[in-house]
């Protein structure tokens, strides 16, 4: 049941409601209908009851006349005295007037013929009575003494007797009847009203369980409703982006104030026109006739081509050129979304469009600089090393060649000139690395962190052997899914600069330990060498930021400084912990998901 | 035009080509094949346009001066060694001699095109000239020696 209210939706629920009322309504008419129509019966019946009652009550009445008749008519015979005669005349009187009644009253017609055959009875009885008292009145006792002893006048007594009893009979007869049917009609109506009340009762019961469900529903709907439109007046008003909405045929109706200040064109004039007024024509064209390439359709050159996409479900930013009402022109970005009402057909469309003119300035300028870059990475390359592969090859010639005779001095110059211009050779090609970093773009695979590490300390085992070095490794077989020409440069910049500045300890300590984190996993390079000061941990990444003289160790300084940055590019971060004179610890940390490679 | 070679005009042995814009580079080359005693003749070609007028007049392998090797650097005025290599692959002879590139450039870019053309090998010039001499050795002993080239000697 309740699940039911719940698969209501608002048109069901309505149409739910007037049907529950409809019935109501119509029960109720019904039941007053049967009630007036039950009333009727009874006042009806009642009438016909009183009536009976009044016709028995005739009856017995007409009986006793009859008998008071029969009474003083005979004590008049008997004895003479006109006090009878007196009391006769009332009781004939009486019995005439009990007839007429009853004629008055009995209406079935059963009844009616039973008393037109009693009525003649009276009448002949009436008349008999009349004339044996006209006749002792007249001729005295004598002359009635036979009819006075005789039973002559009974027999129609007898008569006017069983008809009146047959009467009472059937008029007895039709009260109970009536009062059957009136029982059983009252009874009936009863039944019908406490069940059309049950009902009704229920019914509305139940349309106000729905309501009661329904209601608040309804009403935070209607909320929701009210926020969301106050949403959307503020985001019209305050947005910065135009916000342009159309019907399903691109006809514009909603303008808002920033598109009104972007093309200069008011609400009212856009208001019923389509986007195309403010667009330009040949791009329109341009886009139709690509469209309907890449559609395999023809897409008309007009609106169509902001709405074949946008119907399809498709998000797209676009730029356009957009046209001021003063006719000057603006580089746009527009995106066009389709409204959908809830059964998900298109209601219209919804566009926003922002002005990219800065955007693409800022664009312009930043491909300048990085041709310029590109320019720069070129000379620098090719431009000034050449030179400098003169100023070398001419000095070592001059040192291969030419010795004999050179002084001293000369050939500490020419070593000098020599050491230098192999120094600047460095210099320029780890400038050269770093900058080349920047247009690298890292490809991920799946990397063996604890293979990488060795294969990075056997490339050195020579070295490593000469210096003495202990070396420690405590990598799990953590398997990276990383740039690998990237870590690989990382590790082993981190593990050259660990050889170099522990070469004077006795004997110099490497350690390379590597641990699984929450997210990705952590390498920590160790030595024992000459550390640095933390103030200038920051100073170390910078490039060509050296922090001991360049005769003590070799190196331009630029090492860490391409190691920050493919770390920039693994997505990683690096930081070291140093004591001056007591060696460096560098953590790199990788947000590379790592998994144990299992028995390898 | 008459490519007149700058080392060894006298020898009969198919001339080794170098294609090198720079002056000094071009010095470094003729002492290195000096010192290491390089006996063929050295025709150098000093831009692209004319490495490509050099193809263009010795098309036959029977001409003697069709080369054993060019040396080719990829940064040139005019037009650069790439457009050479591309211009040569396409030709029937010219497509079998062994191109070196010998250049500045570690661009992986330039890398990959010059493999994708069909160089035989790639070498980045050392700032060195000891460097550079070892590389003309070996350049010596491997492609000039030990190498069997695609024609014989004239």
């Amino acid at each position: 049941m309740i699940s039911l209210v719940h698969r209501f939706t608002s048109r069901t629920l309505v149409i739910a409601l007037i049907g529950v009322l409809g019935v109501t309504f119509v029960l109720l008419v019904g039941i007053s209908a049967i009630s007036f129509h039950s009333t009727l019966v009874l006042m009806r019946d009642a009438n016909t009851e009183h009536r009976a009652q009044q016709v028995l009550t005739g009856l017995a009445s007409l009986l006793a006349r009859a008998s008071d008749v029969e009474s003083t008519q005979r004590a008049y015979m008997i004895v003479g005295d006109e006090e009878y005669l007196a009391s006769y005349d009332r009781a004939a009187q009486d019995v005439a007037l009990e007839v007429e009644k009853l004629r008055g009253l009995i209406t079935f017609p059963d009844q009616q013929l039973r008393l037109e055959s009693l009525a003649p009875e009276v009448s002949r009885r009436l008349d008999r009575s009349r004339y044996l008292v006209d006749l002792r009145r007249t001729q005295g006792f004598e002359a009635i003494r036979d009819h006075a002893l005789t039973d002559a006048g009974r027999e129609v007594q007898e008569r006017i007797k069983a008809i009146v009893g047959e009467m009472d009979k059937a008029e007895r007869e039709i009260l109970r009847q009536r009062g059957e049917r009136t029982r059983r009609t009252a009874r009936r109506t009863l039944a019908l009203i406490v069940g059309t009340a049950v009902l009704s009762i229920g019914l509305v019961s139940l349309t106000l369980l729905f309501s009661r469900r329904e209601l608040p529903k309804r009403w935070r709907a209607e909320q929701k409703l009210a926020t969301a439109s106050a949403w959307q007046r503020a985001i019209l008003e305050s947005s910065a982006a135009a916000i342009i909405t159309s019907d399903p045929h691109a006809i514009i109706n909603t303008f808002n104030a920033a598109a009104e200040r972007m093309l200069g064109y008011r609400a009212e004039e856009m208001i019923g026109k389509t986007p195309a007024t403010f667009h330009d024509a040949d791009e329109i064209r341009n886009r139709s006739a690509e469209l309907s390439r890449e559609l395999g359709r023809e897409i008309p050159p007009g609106v169509e081509v902001f709405l074949s996409k946008a119907r399809e479900g498709v998000l797209e930013s676009r730029e356009w050129t957009y046209i001021r009402k003063d006719g000057s022109r603006f580089p746009a970005s527009l995106t066009v979304t389709r409204m959908t009402d809830a059964a998900g057909n298109i209601i219209g469309y919804l566009g926003l469009a922002t002005d990219i003119t800065k955007r693409k300035q800022a664009e312009a300028l930043l491909r300048a600089k990085n041709e310029e870059l590109k320019g720069f990475a070129y000379t620098v390359s090719h431009d000034l090393k050449a030179p400098l592969r003169g100023i070398s090859g001419y000095a070592q010639e001059l040192e291969r060649r030419h010795q004999t005779g050179l002084t001293e001095r000369a050939q500490f110059c020419i070593t000098q000139i020599i050491t230098a211009s192999r120094n600047l050779d460095c210099l320029i090609e780890d400038l050269l690395k770093y900058s080349r970093l920047d247009t690298e773009t890292p490809t991920p695979t799946d990397v063996l962190l604890s293979d990488l590490v060795q294969s990075i300390l056997r490339d050195r085992s020579h070295t490593l052997t000469e210096l003495g070095v202990e070396v420690h490794v405590a990598v799990p077989p953590l398997k990276l899914h990383a740039w690998e020409r990237g870590l690989h440069q990382v590790l082993s910049n981190l593990i050259d600069n660990a050889i170099k500045y522990s070469r004077q300890s006795h004997p110099p300590r490497l350690s390379i330990t590597a641990e699984a984190l929450p997210a990705g996993c952590r390498v920590t390079v160790t030595d024992n060498g000459i550390g640095f000061d933390m103030a200038y941990h920051d100073r170390i990444f910078g490039l060509f930021n050296r922090l001991v003289r360049a005769n003590e160790f070799e190196g331009t300084g630029a090492g860490l400084a391409i190691v920050k940055k493919l770390m920039e590019k693994l997505g990683g971060t690096i930081r070291a912990e140093a004591t001056l004179g007591e060696g460096a610890t560098f953590f790199v940390e990788l947000p590379a998901a790592a998994t144990t490679e299992a028995s390898s | 035009m008459n490519f007149i070679p700058v080392l060894n005009p006298q020898s009969s042995l198919r001339p080794i080509l170098v294609v090198e814009d720079n002056d000094m580079d071009l010095d470094f080359c003729l002492q290195a094949f000096e010192e290491h005693l390089i006996s063929n003749p050295l025709i150098a070609c000093r831009n692209g346009e004319e490495a490509l007028r050099f193809i263009a007049s010795h098309p036959e392998p029977a001409d003697p001066r069709f080369p054993l090797l060019v040396l080719l650097d990829l940064r040139l005025p005019k037009v650069d060694g790439i457009e050479v290599l591309r211009h040569a692959r396409q030709l029937p002879a010219w497509k079998q001699v062994p191109f070196i590139v010998l250049t500045t450039s570690s661009e992986n870019s330039d890398i990959t095109r010059a493999y994708e053309l069909g160089v035989n090998s790639y070498i980045v010039k050392p700032i060195n000239f000891d460097s550079f001499s070892n590389v003309v050795k070996n350049i010596h002993m491997y492609w000039i020696l030990t190498n069997e080239p695609p024609f014989p000697p004239p």
